[in-house]
């Protein structure tokens, strides 16, 4: 083994990716060598020191280590509960987590949490027969359904899970009944909002007194203010007509651009139901989509041609919420959903809205795994998905952006950053990858449309400088937009790299793409304004009307954080330093 | 935060303030790590020390006397609990196991001896830090501070992996150099 060799060995060995025929080889060095081992030892010693002086300290995570510390020993001496035990780990997990902790040395930390779940599992003897009855319940409802569904193809990964809909028949004209209370409400995390530390005043100014909720299904909504730049965080005044404008004015391709979304809000117009949704895959979700793509364009209950349509769209999604807060079961529609209640709330301070989209938020954070990432079902197992997670925290962003005093939002911001730098992002740089369970860095497997979605999710949580966002750009330099006649093109991935190019800085990749984008979007647009065809579109073509909708609206629908925000007088009050936490 | 400022928080958990705990975590974490990383044979085992130390502060907490010591008697706990790992680790470690393994073991085990320096050391370390030139600099923020693998630091500056490799061995190493001169009488 040369010098080289030996160092690169090293590292290796440090990063946990030396092969095992590597690792021998490097041991037998070891071994033979007292001056490597010299070495070795001295580079690991340094290697540790250093990894324990540069560690990143937060709160929100000083605040998640306490909760779990205090958990284990207080949990430990009190009767035992169903939802405790359970969790929602499935069965399996939990053994083959109590079985990794029994080999681990005694006294550690995963040794005593192992002992301490044994105990409570097989602990006292009237609560043997509780969790028999449990394990055979879930058996039912766990393990039955994962085994009659078949195993997706790795192509499908990115789906949109179509769970069954609690919404009525599409074309069904009748008022929409509340959907059904699931039977088991989500574990509940309780987070604290995290103390500020930050000596700035909020991002934004605070919100108006909540209004009365009206209950009435007719009741209209009324905004409470009109659009305008004044009182929207900056990162939305690009909504406004004059501002629109003025950009598009800047805008290559702009009148052809426009003529495109102009098609598209048309076509969803005409395409929406009578009950206010649009049929799809899920029509929660495809309600979200279209609303996200009428409030790109400054189209609110107040304002534009499409008030009413709008108005009709989001009464929809407040009838289809259930008690909980939940618009749907499925995670992408749910958190869809919840991103567009979180920006219609923004632009139109509407109560009934505001309201809605707080209880939709706190679903969310619920479901919020502890590193930060979630899962279908907000599962707390230790799979996570970065696709899910990617919808959840821009509904979040958004919801931040709408009402920043909610609580625990913080906490769950600053745990989706963590999620999306330590779990989501593959080992050897080369962008995030699509699923892996947490605590546990996938070494390779990065896809280009789960980079889009990691690479958006730190620029828009404020962290567009951080290390793995620049590696995600960097590896979504190749990324081509390509649409050829029949075929499928990845509208998904499309949508997210459209928004991540946008924000960056180098300008030059940003028109490179720009160019790719608008000359396969307008090309492939159909007469009457619709797009069909996208990954993953299931014959509504709302899907992909929506997605490539809202990529051409990409120039004013956030406004970039490099870009300030012109300064004008603010009546409101918000703060200058708004743009710097902003979605971009 | 000062010693005295700490207890005030401690106090805070012993009347069963919950919230409280938190602040004690965030405070004296940092500490902690960099106390258990001179002698531990891996992060993972700092990562796993330090946890089961902070239960075992929360399960004892109600036993410290409030007299300005909280972190020396934390340290006191993480001390015993990273030996005592030491120890069950070399014991489990047989003969025929992980050459490397054993040999960070004994490393660590052997480090131990010199404890009492290990402020002095951190410190030094600190200092040595500061006076790295910028590209070197640069490079351990980006493998400790963002946690970056080499391939992905080689990546992100258009080096090959070997350069990126042997800069990071070189700064370990100028880094180690510059602590001892410093520790050394």
């Amino acid at each position: 083994m040369n010098d080289q060799d030996f160092i690169l060995a090293l590292e290796e060995y440090f990063d946990g990716t030396l092969t095992p025929e590597m690792r021998a080889a490097f041991g037998s060095e070891l071994s033979s060598n007292p001056e490597r081992r010299r070495l070795f030892e001295e580079q690991a010693r340094q290697h540790i020191r250093l990894h324990a002086q540069t560690s990143k300290i937060d709160f929100t995570e000083s605040q998640h280590i306490a909760m779990m510390v205090m958990d284990i020993v207080e949990k430990g001496h009190e009767p035992a509960r169903f939802s405790d035990i359970l969790h929602d780990q499935t069965l399996q997990e939990r053994f083959r987590a109590i079985r990794k902790g029994l080999r681990a040395p005694r006294g550690s930390n995963l040794n005593r949490y192992a002992r301490f779940a044994l105990l409570r599992l097989f602990g006292p003897p009237t609560f043997s027969v509780a969790v028999s009855t449990i394990v055979v319940l879930l058996l039912m409802f766990v393990w039955v359904p994962k085994i009659m569904r078949p195993e997706p193809e790795e192509y499908t990964v990115t789906q949109i899970d179509l769970a069954p809909s609690k919404a009525p028949p599409v074309l069904d004209p009748t008022p929409i009944p509340p959907a059904p209370t699931p039977e088991k409400e989500p574990p509940t995390i309780t987070f604290s909002p995290t103390p500020s530390r930050d000596p700035e005043p909020p991002a934004t100014p605070p919100l108006p007194p909540l209004p009365p909720v009206s209950t009435a299904p007719n009741a209209p909504l009324v905004p409470l203010r009109p659009l305008a730049p004044t009182g929207l965080p900056p990162g939305f005044i690009g909504r406004t007509d004059g501002e629109r404008e003025r950009i598009l004015k800047e805008t290559p391709e702009s009148e052809r651009t426009e003529k495109g979304v102009a098609g598209a809000l048309k076509w969803l117009h005409d395409h929406q139901l009578e009950n206010g949704s649009w049929a799809g895959q899920d029509p929660v979700a495809m309600t979200g989509l279209a609303l996200l793509a009428y409030l790109a364009h400054g189209e609110t209950p107040g304002t534009g041609r499409y008030s009413e349509t709008v108005t009709k769209g989001l009464k929809y999604l407040l009838a289809t919420q259930d008690a909980r807060g939940a618009y749907a079961q499925n995670v992408y529609a749910h958190a869809i959903a919840t991103y567009a209640m979180a920006e219609a709330c923004t632009l139109t301070r509407i109560g009934e809205l505001r309201a809605s989209m707080e209880k939709a938020v706190q679903v969310i954070i619920q479901g919020q795994q502890d590193a930060g990432g979630f899962d279908y079902q907000y599962s707390k197992g230790a799979r996570f998905d970065t696709s899910v997670s990617g919808w959840q925290i821009q509904a979040l962003k958004a919801a931040a952006l709408a009402d920043p005093a909610q609580p625990s939002l913080d906490a769950a911001l600053a745990k989706s950053v963590l999620f999306l730098q330590r779990e989501a992002f593959a080992r050897d740089g080369s962008g995030f990858v699509y699923e892996g369970k947490n605590g546990i860095p996938s070494a390779s497997g990065a896809k280009w449309t789960m980079t889009g979605v990691g690479t958006l999710g730190l620029q828009i949580l404020g962290k567009p400088h951080a290390a793995q966002a620049r590696l995600g750009l960097k590896a979504l330099r190749d990324v081509t937009f390509d649409w050829l006649p029949g075929t499928k093109p990845g509208v998904y991935g499309y949508y997210y790299v459209t928004q991540a190019k946008f924000q960056q800085e180098n300008r030059a990749a940003w028109q490179e793409w720009n160019l790719q984008m608008v000359r396969a979007l307008l090309k492939n647009q159909h007469t009457d304004g619709h797009w069909e065809n996208g990954d993953y579109d299931q014959g509504s073509h709302v899907y992909t009307t929506t997605l490539c909708a809202l990529m051409l609206e990409v120039y004013y629908r956030y406004l970039p954080t490099f870009e300030k925000a012109p300064e004008k007088p603010d009546p409101t009050g918000s703060q200058a330093g708004d743009v710097s936490v902003d979605v971009q | 935060m000062n010693a005295e400022e700490l207890d005030q928080i401690v106090l805070r958990v012993q009347n069963g303030d919950r919230e409280a705990f938190a602040e004690v975590v965030f405070a004296i974490r940092r500490e902690l790590r960099i106390f258990l990383s001179a002698h531990a044979s891996s992060i993972t085992m700092v990562e796993e020390v330090l946890q089961t130390t902070f239960i075992t502060l929360y399960e004892n907490i109600a036993k410290y006397e409030r007299r300005g010591t909280f972190i020396p008697w934390a340290k006191g706990m993480a001390r015993n609990l990273l030996l005592k790992e030491l120890h069950a680790r070399s014991r489990d470690v047989t003969s025929d196991g992980d050459l490397i393994e054993r040999i960070m073991l004994r490393s660590a085990v052997e480090s131990t001896k010199g404890m009492d320096r290990e402020e002095e050391y951190a410190e030094k370390l600190r200092g040595c830090l500061k006076e790295l030139p910028e590209i070197s600099h640069r490079l351990v923020q980006q493998r400790y501070f963002d946690g970056l693998s080499v391939k992905a630091i080689a990546k992100l500056t258009n080096r090959t992996e070997t350069w990126t490799a042997v800069a990071l061995f070189r700064i370990r190493d100028l880094l180690r150099k510059c602590m001892m001169k410093e520790v050394t009488p």
